[in-house]
């Protein structure tokens, strides 16, 4: 029952729905329609239920949390990342067309998951701690905020930009002052996730360790995400920095916690070997 | 002049500008340290000036934000009627309803604010903590400097392993690596910790460790036992022991012509590569010049877990201090072999546990520090105060009461506006349009 196929198939068929969601998010930017987006939600929906059903399988397989290795960690990131979205749009449904930018992001990091390997690892001693589940989760949440911040500033990016603003479909999207707001407020959040991150792996490190900071690679690049978003927040207070400028800063810390988290495990010996 | 110049300097030292720029800077060192990484810029002189300019503008900065906020504190922002239409938000109505202020407290109330009335004043203020946002979060944040500073120069920390039977005193020369921050004191018989018993349990090639220690006093009177493993730590007397990993210790006894030369356990280190693990090490027998290149085979046995130590054997490569080969082979548990006049034995063996000893006055003024900070962080951004104030004048002659309401925030602008028409709109309501 929890064999690896129904996982993998259960992986693809998200991978599958994602991706026809994507294209009716975009069709829905190209061809003005207002019903496009609505069905690419729901495929959306559908597309994030097969997601959790193969990350249960997952679990259920391995008997722990997506925790452990990549395979198992990045479509956990991207399923946070949806779940984010699928609420915010019910609470702002003209917010909707956000699904252009959250989908790519979720179908590109299962199905690089999916290609990698099956192989299970046995779990590290110093993994028997509840800060663990602390750390994990603080990461999931940080990692979903961040996306979703990017993803505001992405379609502030495109609702202001002069040829498409007369553009009716987008028009239809908040104001740009609420949409600036939005993702000020998401990158407030991710600024305090990402912190409640750091400090629960600083105070796991020194549990099992006896030492809170080690300049780990994974560990610093984590920091340097942590004070990018901080810039942000100090930029936006001394300098008044709002509209194009803030969306395009949220655009890059998004890049930055994409590098810092997915790419830095493969290019240095760290602690956080299981990223790999 | 001075004065002048140095009140100047300090504003310059507190102001936000300069935490904007030296978090830049600190940031971008911090990238240039993980892309060059043989620099070791995180101890580079440029790397240290510039955190501690850093935290002399943080602790400036603290010193400002509770300056500010002791002076305002339970205290509403002064705003006057003519400053009403420069805030964020601003209406005026005229009304002859006698009932109006009554009405505009009660709405008030109704959206979660405060109301403070004074003579032709009406002040609403909610989440007035919020303010303390900011100051929390630079209170923190100094405390964990201070507990950095702390830690850098007063803590104690040093590898050991134990074998089983045996103690620990925490004496410098008994640590396995030691380092000491310049002001802490040299450790010297601090204490007594035996390792008991360390209990292993081996699942193919996982292991789970754990160990019985006691704290002994110097005549070997046992005070207090805990076990311990990894995450379970023991602290005793200010020093924390974590226990990082295990080994074998092999007996090996060796005698010349009868006479006994050489008799200890031998810590040999556990090493793991891909799927296997090894567990080796090097005896030396200072008063020979022998080396002797030693593994332990926990089974060499081909059946069973190679892991488990069923068949026990030591493979050993024994040198004189020629550096001439004098026996090279296996030795199992119980044997001896006999090399000339030289006779080896391996009647036993024992486990050690490593533990990474550690004493840190700092830590938890770091992680207290932290905490403080963090909600700060969420005091500042998830509880921004909001406050309404309303002036009111009756005009005597025909009734009626003139009202200037004004709102303000410091963030989010967007939904304090929208806020702020709701309750325009109710006001506008109840007061009939």
């Amino acid at each position: 029952m929890y064999n690896s196929v129904y996982q993998i198939l259960a992986f693809w068929i998200a991978v599958g729905l994602y991706v026809i969601s994507f294209i009716l998010f975009s069709m829905g930017i190209t061809f003005k329609k207002d019903k496009y987006p609505l069905y690419g939600t729901w495929l959306c929906l559908f597309a994030f239920l097969a997601h959790t059903v193969a990350l249960i399988i997952r679990w259920l397989q391995v008997g722990h949390g997506p925790y452990i290795d990549f395979w198992e960690v990045i479509p956990a990131d991207a399923w946070v990342g949806v779940l984010f979205y699928l609420i915010i749009q019910m609470y702002i449904p003209r917010i909707r067309i956000l699904g252009v930018f959250v989908t790519p992001v979720a179908f590109l990091m299962i199905a690089l998951a999916v290609l990698g390997h099956l192989e299970m690892r046995s779990i590290p001693n110093t993994y028997t701690t509840y800060w663990l589940y602390i750390h994990v989760l603080f990461a999931k949440l940080s990692y979903g905020s961040c996306l979703i911040a990017a993803a505001i500033g992405f379609i502030y990016l495109m609702k202001d930009k002069e040829n498409i603003r007369k553009n009716g479909f987008l028009e239809k999207l908040p104001p740009l002052p609420n949409l600036d707001e939005l993702s000020y407020r998401f990158a407030a959040f991710a600024f305090i996730m990402l912190g409640i991150m750091i400090l629960s792996g600083s105070i796991w490190a020194n549990l099992s360790w006896g030492r809170y900071w080690g300049w780990d690679p994974i560990e610093t690049w984590a920091l340097v995400s942590w004070l990018i978003y901080g810039i942000y927040l100090h930029i936006r207070f001394t300098f008044r920095w709002k509209g194009r400028k803030a969306a395009w800063f949220t655009i890059l810390a998004f890049l930055m916690v994409i590098f810092a988290y997915f790419i830095s495990p493969f290019l240095y010996s760290s602690i956080h070997e299981h990223l790999k | 002049m001075f004065h002048n110049l140095l009140k100047k300097i300090y504003k310059y030292l507190r102001s936000v500008k300069l935490a904007l720029l030296l978090l830049i800077t600190l940031t971008i060192f911090t990238i240039i340290g993980m892309l060059l990484p043989q620099r070791n810029i995180y101890n580079s002189p440029v790397f240290i000036v510039i955190s501690s300019v850093f935290l002399i503008n943080l602790i400036a900065c603290t010193i400002k934000q509770i300056e500010v906020y002791t002076k305002h504190w339970g205290k509403n922002r002064k705003i006057s009627m003519q400053d009403i239409n420069r805030l964020n938000n601003s209406f005026e109505v005229i009304t002859k309803d006698k009932e109006v202020i009554n009405k505009i407290v009660s709405l008030m109330k109704t959206k979660g604010f405060k109301v403070n009335i004074s003579k032709g004043k009406l002040h609403g203020s909610k989440r007035k903590l919020g303010h303390l946002g900011s100051p929390l979060f630079h209170i923190g944040l100094v405390i964990v400097v201070i507990g950095v500073l702390i830690s850098f120069t007063f803590k104690i920390q040093g590898r050991v392993n134990i074998t089983e039977g045996q103690s620990f005193t925490g004496t410098r020369n008994e640590y396995l690596d030691f380092k000491k921050g310049i002001f802490a004191q040299e450790p010297i018989d601090v204490f007594r910790i035996g390792n008991e018993k360390v209990n292993v349990n081996i699942n193919k090639n996982q292991f789970h460790f754990s160990s019985d220690i006691v704290m002994l006093d110097k005549n070997g009177t046992v005070l207090d036992k805990k076990a311990v493993k990894t995450n379970v730590n023991l602290k005793y007397r200010g020093y924390t022991f974590y226990p990082y990993d295990f080994g074998y210790s092999p007996a090996v006894i060796i005698e010349e012509k009868g006479n006994l030369i050489f008799s200890a356990y031998s810590q040999l280190e556990t090493k793991q590569a891909d799927d296997k693990i090894n567990y080796a090490g090097t005896i030396k027998v200072d008063e020979k010049g022998w080396v002797i290149k030693t593994q332990f085979i926990p089974n060499i046995m081909k059946e069973g877990n190679p892991n488990q130590p069923l068949n026990p054997t030591l493979m050993l490569n024994f040198k004189d201090n020629l550096g001439n080969n004098l026996y090279e082979g296996s030795i199992s548990m119980g044997q001896e072999k006999r090399v000339g006049d030289i006779v080896i034995k391996f009647p036993e063996y024992r486990y050690w546990i490593g533990f990474i000893v550690v004493n840190d006055p700092g830590v938890n003024l770091i992680f207290i520090g932290s905490i403080i900070a963090l909600f700060g962080v969420v005091f500042l951004y998830f509880w921004v105060p909001k406050e309404i104030v309303v002036y009111y004048q009756n005009n005597p002659r025909n009734d009626e009461t003139i009202l200037k309401v004004g709102g303000y925030t410091k963030k989010y602008l967007y939904s304090f506006n929208e806020e702020f028409t709701i309750i325009k709109n109710d006001l506008l309501t109840i007061l009939g349009g």
